[in-house]
């Protein structure tokens, strides 16, 4: 890893200003003639350092601001206030000489024409970064293979699986080697399959190609397998800055038991195993410490008649509200 | 100076491959749908019996309009339906989706659009086109070559380049003002009027110059040359108009050219993406 | 009850988007204006043609524009999506019919646009009334109302019925132009259909159209000899297209259901 700085932000914030929507049938015949409008602050002073080669994920709940840095860091939004550069440029401006160096997938709508193989959006984009023929056919080649999507290059985008779509999208983000990646929920309503392989396709890519990736994503599992590094995002506001190991041994001191009994159980005999989080007659979750909840699932298990046992990870909003909230 | 000279080829050679792929990859898009196409050409040149029978109810009315006589008025009709379907062939297309880009209901975000190396309005408000206008750009043909036969006019060389100058800026100022409408929703969250719109300022462009007279008239032939559709081209074919105020109209739209350029870029710098 | 409740609804949508409303109002008014302009050209030095003044012109582009917001408002291409993205299923299963839901959407953003443009029009009438007089005005105003009516049935139901053509085609774009430009040919949209060539008012006359817009426009300005006729005329049709537009839809719903949406 280099200690060249890929990306810099510092006191970066973005306000919104929304209309208020009228409520009821009076108010809508006032917002005729006035109109009231507020101010949404989505990101809130936020500074942090990525080095070229880093991968790092951005973790926070769904309106977290997560979504709206990464778009000042390509340059579609226009910050509020701060300062962002970008491979020592500043993104907004998009000069060309940027943009070739970065890429964006943000959903499953990015750069492939819906009636078309992906092969032809290739060229497309071959076009628009002008990519030199030779140097083209090998990316593309070395990408397919790593992804192993021969097959579906020339069938029409629209008649491929979601698996298949994100597969050539990352495919065409990438043609042009850029410096950069911006991920944005990239595994959002894949199969388990096909989220491993891309995960497994995001650290290849960064160890041979050097590319510096962001992702962002409200599952924790995305960004425990692929990002050594984490910024947690709520509300605007940057809560963490490290590892991921750190992370959890600090914060996601527990995991969750959810538990099928066959009858219904006291509460107070379950509160002797652990914390209860939720009691719903049969169904109930409990948290027990990290550490010993295979100890407390086989407690569970051995002393009561279950019915299904499931052992769940902390929800992020869990961490967030237990150790951030004020 | 051969350092620019070849910097300009390189511009240029770069936009020629670029729409080249973008034609051959919308030809395809449009060859997956045939219905559509067949659907629309097949319904798109009916508009044009609408006029036809527009023109033969004012001439059973008077016998002459506007200083135009019954035939020379087809030929003006032709033309504006000409200048309409080039215009909806090769900028309807993108222009009409922008506001579901905006949205994010259309295939590609404008978002995406923007983080590309190409200029942002390039590749946003052209690159696609509509096919099925192409039976109405044969139908205005048709019209034109209606009027023609039906009174024959000595039209001599520069009239002719001239007729078409003018008509091929009336298609780029038919651009401008779409875009321009298109714009602005960007600083508007609701605007699904823009196609509407752009139809029905179009309707003004159907008279001859005459009948805009006063403020009317510097709004409609000077300001916002709507009548460069017919009027202006015809008038220069059948010689009652000067050839060189081809030159006038092409300054006043390149003055539009950039202040319409500078309102879509000042607006997608505020842009605020509604996909969040 | 359900439908009031879609109208409120909807009202209170439209108060949301002031911006689009003022302009559909601007759009609507320019075509009665280009073409209030061009018949003054025509008339020129005359006084009237074919029965019409100055006045009169602008009385009847007036009329009519207004008739669109009474009488108007295009739905079928909101039938026609819910059919085709299969919205349709949900007004199945409730007792909540979807043409209706439409008509009833549409009739709030008429309500809104006639409340918005009313001012509007008298405006312009009143800066024109040099041209005009009382004497414009002699149908008797019950049958001008009871024409309405009639006109605006008989245009949600050919509106209904085009959109049911979404039950077989996947763009249905191409029959409401036709339509929109039969009713602009035949329905007096373009121009009173008295100064129309001979053989387009002998044909308007076996057609639904003239007796959507026009009639009541035509019996408002007294220029309908026979109101009575042209009434029992728009009873008439209402009732075939009535029926076709059952047929249209329940063979539709028929091959709906049997491809599952």
């Amino acid at each position: 890893m280099s200690e060249k700085v890929a990306i810099e932000v510092k006191g970066l914030s973005k306000h919104f200003s929304v209309p208020v929507k009228a409520e009821g049938f009076g108010a809508s015949v006032k917002s005729l003639f006035y109109r009231e409008y507020k101010s949404v602050k989505a990101v809130e002073k936020i500074s942090f350092r990525i080095e070229e080669g880093e991968m790092v994920g951005f973790l926070g709940p769904n309106g977290a601001g997560k979504t709206t840095t990464m778009k000042m860091l390509s340059g579609i939004l226009y910050p509020s206030n701060g300062v962002v550069k970008v491979l020592g440029y500043n993104p907004t401006d998009r000069k060309p000489a940027f943009q070739k160096q970065i890429s964006m997938v943000m959903g499953q709508k990015n750069q492939l024409w819906w009636d078309l193989p992906a092969t032809d959006a290739y060229i497309l984009n071959k076009e628009i970064f002008n990519i030199p023929t030779h140097e083209y056919k090998q990316t593309l080649d070395e990408l397919v293979a790593l992804l192993g999507v021969e097959e579906i290059l020339s069938t029409p985008v629209r008649k491929l699986s979601l698996g298949q779509r994100m597969k050539c999208e990352l495919i065409a983000a990438l043609l042009h080697r850029p410096k950069v990646l911006f991920l944005d929920e990239p595994t959002i309503g894949l199969d388990v399959v096909t989220q491993k392989k891309v995960r497994e396709f995001l650290k290849k890519i960064n160890r041979e190609m050097k590319t510096t990736i962001l992702l962002t994503s409200h599952y924790m599992e995305d960004v425990q397998a692929v990002c050594p590094r984490v910024i947690m995002i709520n509300r605007g506001a940057k809560l963490y800055d490290g590892t991921i190991d750190n992370l959890i041994k600090t914060y996601a001191t527990e995991k969750y038991l959810q538990v099928d009994f066959d009858n219904e159980i006291p509460r107070e005999k379950l509160e002797a195993i652990g914390r209860v989080v939720e009691y719903e007659g049969t169904r109930v979750v409990i948290a027990v410490p990290r550490v010993a909840h295979a100890k407390k699932a086989a407690e569970l298990l051995t002393t009561y008649t279950v019915d299904n046992l499931d052992i769940q990870e902390i929800k992020l909003e869990d961490i967030i509200v237990k150790h951030f909230s004020k | 100076m051969k350092g620019m000279g070849a910097k300009m080829w390189q511009k240029i050679s770069r936009l020629y491959h670029y729409f080249r792929i973008s034609f051959i990859m919308d030809l395809k898009s449009n060859i997956a749908y045939p219905t559509t196409f067949l659907f629309a050409f097949t319904t798109i040149p009916l508009w044009g019996i609408l006029q036809i029978l527009l023109i033969e109810t004012i001439y059973g009315q008077t016998s002459q309009f506007l200083g135009y006589t019954k035939y020379e008025n087809y030929v003006l009709f032709g033309t504006w339906k000409l200048v309409q379907s080039l215009a909806a062939v090769f900028f309807f297309v993108r222009l009409e989706d922008l506001p579901d880009k905006v949205k994010g209901t259309s295939d590609w975000s404008l978002d995406m659009m923007l983080i590309k190396p190409l200029d942002s309005q390039l590749f946003a408000t052209t690159g696609k086109y509509w096919f099925g206008s192409l039976s109405s750009v044969m139908v205005g043909i048709g019209l034109i070559a209606y009027g023609l036969m039906g009174q024959p006019h000595q039209i001599g060389i520069g009239q002719a380049i001239g007729y078409l100058a003018n008509m091929l800026l009336g298609v780029f100022f038919l651009y401008l003002v779409f875009l321009f409408i298109q714009t602005w929703l960007f600083w508007f969250e609701y605007l699904e009027i823009g196609e509407s719109m752009w139809f029905t300022v179009q309707q003004f462009g159907e008279f001859p110059q005459r009948l805009y007279s006063g403020s009317l008239g510097i709004l409609f032939n000077i300001l916002l040359p709507i009548t460069l559709m017919a009027s202006v081209p015809v008038e220069v074919l059948f010689g009652k108009m000067p050839i060189w105020m081809f030159g006038v109209y092409a300054l006043i739209v390149l003055v539009l050219f950039w202040l319409t350029r500078w309102f879509w870029q000042y607006s997608i710098k505020k842009y605020s993406s509604f996909s969040s | 009850m359900k439908y009031w409740q879609t109208f409120l609804l909807s009202l209170s949508i439209h108060f949301q988007y002031r911006a689009n409303l003022v302009l559909w109002l601007v759009v609507g008014t320019i075509q009665p204006m280009v073409m209030i302009i061009m018949w003054f050209a025509i008339l020129g030095d005359r006084t009237e043609v074919g029965g019409y003044a100055r006045g009169d012109f602008i009385v009847y582009f007036l009329f009519m524009t207004l008739g669109w917001y009474i009488v108007g408002g295009s739905f079928s291409r909101e039938i026609g999506r819910a059919i085709r993205n299969g919205d349709l299923n949900k007004y199945l299963l409730q007792p909540y019919h979807l043409v209706l839901k439409c008509f009833f959407r549409e009739l709030a953003w008429k309500a809104v646009s006639l409340a918005m443009s009313l001012p509007l029009f008298l405006g312009v009438l009143y800066l024109l009334r040099g041209y005009l007089s009382w004497q414009m005005f002699t149908g008797p105003w019950w049958q001008v109302a009871l024409s309405l009516l009639l006109g605006s049935i008989l245009f949600a139901l050919m509106e209904a019925i085009i959109g049911s053509l979404a039950f077989w085609v996947t763009e249905i774009w191409p029959f409401a132009e036709m339509n929109e430009m039969l009713l602009n040919f035949f329905g007096g949209v373009l121009a009173p259909i008295s100064l129309l060539p001979m053989v387009v008012q002998k044909m308007s006359v076996y057609t639904p159209f003239r007796y959507i817009f026009y009639e009541p426009v035509a019996i408002a300005l007294g220029k309908e000899g026979e109101p009575v006729k042209a009434i029992l005329i728009q009873v008439l049709y209402i009732v075939v297209v009535y029926v076709v537009y059952k047929l249209v839809w329940k063979q539709g719903l028929h091959k709906y259901e049997g491809n599952g949406g």
